[in-house]
């Protein structure tokens, strides 16, 4: 009986203590122009083209930069993108980060955001000639 | 120094156990002539028992001695009926519990917490681009979140669906 007892605690405990610490996750970066200029399909887009037509409605998307990151539990990343555009980003609890996008020493925009996986976050509205830049942010 | 004491010394040193200062001691024994009579019965009693043949059966003997053995072990074991009513009901609840917690401890784990489920995709925005302000919108069909920038040249640039 004692020894049941034991077990049922153990599980208990178990459940109880269980540390829950997120495990590390890749994020990837993509700098994109968006404008109404004409142009041809960018295919290194094609993972996220079809995600941002339908929200953001421009005409065109270029790839400027692209990068990826490891970003463990509570750990800060930097992340440098084309023309001086730098990501920094801090991860707090589970896919939770921090971001600061900058161009050069000029803060653009920060924010905390939950990343999610096959769920892009996008950032963007930034003036750039004709067009906007955009950064979007995903778990590998 | 007494008999016994210099047979026992006699026998540990044919066994080669007395120390070099232990047989100095010995050396000059007082009876001599009993000890001498001892050493030569230990020696004759040796060399009979090293005479000695010993039967040593063959090995189809020792290995027909083994598995007859076996066979008899193997009969007298008793066979067990399995029942339900022999069943250890305390064993099987305790561990029927225990799968029942740890399906609920996987969950536990699995599923986000009650207050993480309740934070919002997007916690805070600022938007630090000189008189810029920022809208925050998720897209219900992708899962997008979007967190745009607005700029007071906005209706001029570029056709923003949000």
């Amino acid at each position: 009986m004692k020894v049941i007892a034991g077990i049922l605690f153990a599980v208990f405990l178990l459940g109880v203590v269980t540390p829950t610490e997120a495990a590390p996750m890749e994020v990837e970066a993509m700098l994109i122009l968006a404008s109404n200029e004409p142009a041809p399909l960018d295919r290194r887009l094609e993972r996220v083209d079809y995600l941002l037509r339908p929200v953001l409605r421009f005409e065109t998307y270029r790839l400027l930069a692209q990068s990826s990151v490891i970003l463990p539990d509570g750990a800060s990343a930097t992340v440098a993108l084309e023309d001086g555009h730098v990501l920094y980003l801090q991860r707090g609890k589970k896919n939770r980060v921090e971001v600061t996008w900058q161009r050069g020493d000029t803060r653009l925009l920060s924010t905390g955001v939950g990343l999610e996986r096959n769920k892009p976050t996008i950032l963007g509205g930034v003036p750039q000639g004709e067009g906007r830049l955009i950064v979007t942010l995903m778990i590998k | 120094m007494k008999l016994e004491k210099q047979l026992e010394q006699l026998s540990r040193k044919r066994d080669g156990e007395l120390r070099p200062h232990e047989a100095e001691l010995g050396q000059g024994a007082e009876h001599a002539a009993e000890l001498a009579e001892a050493e030569r019965a230990w020696t004759e009693v040796g060399e009979l028992l090293r005479n000695q043949a010993i039967p040593v059966p063959p090995a189809e003997v020792v290995w027909n001695n083994v598995r007859r053995e076996l066979r008899q072990i193997s009969g007298r074991r008793p066979e067990r009926k399995v029942s339900v009513f022999d069943w250890n009901w305390g064993w099987l609840a305790a561990s029927a519990i225990v799968l029942i917690l740890l399906g609920f401890v996987g969950v536990r784990l699995m599923l986000p917490t009650t207050a993480d489920a309740a934070i919002p995709r997007v916690e805070w925005v600022e938007a630090e681009l000189p008189g810029s302000s920022a809208m925050v919108y998720e897209d219900e069909a992708s899962g997008a979140v979007v967190i745009w920038l607005m700029t007071p040249e906005e209706g001029t640039v570029g056709e923003a669906g949000i």
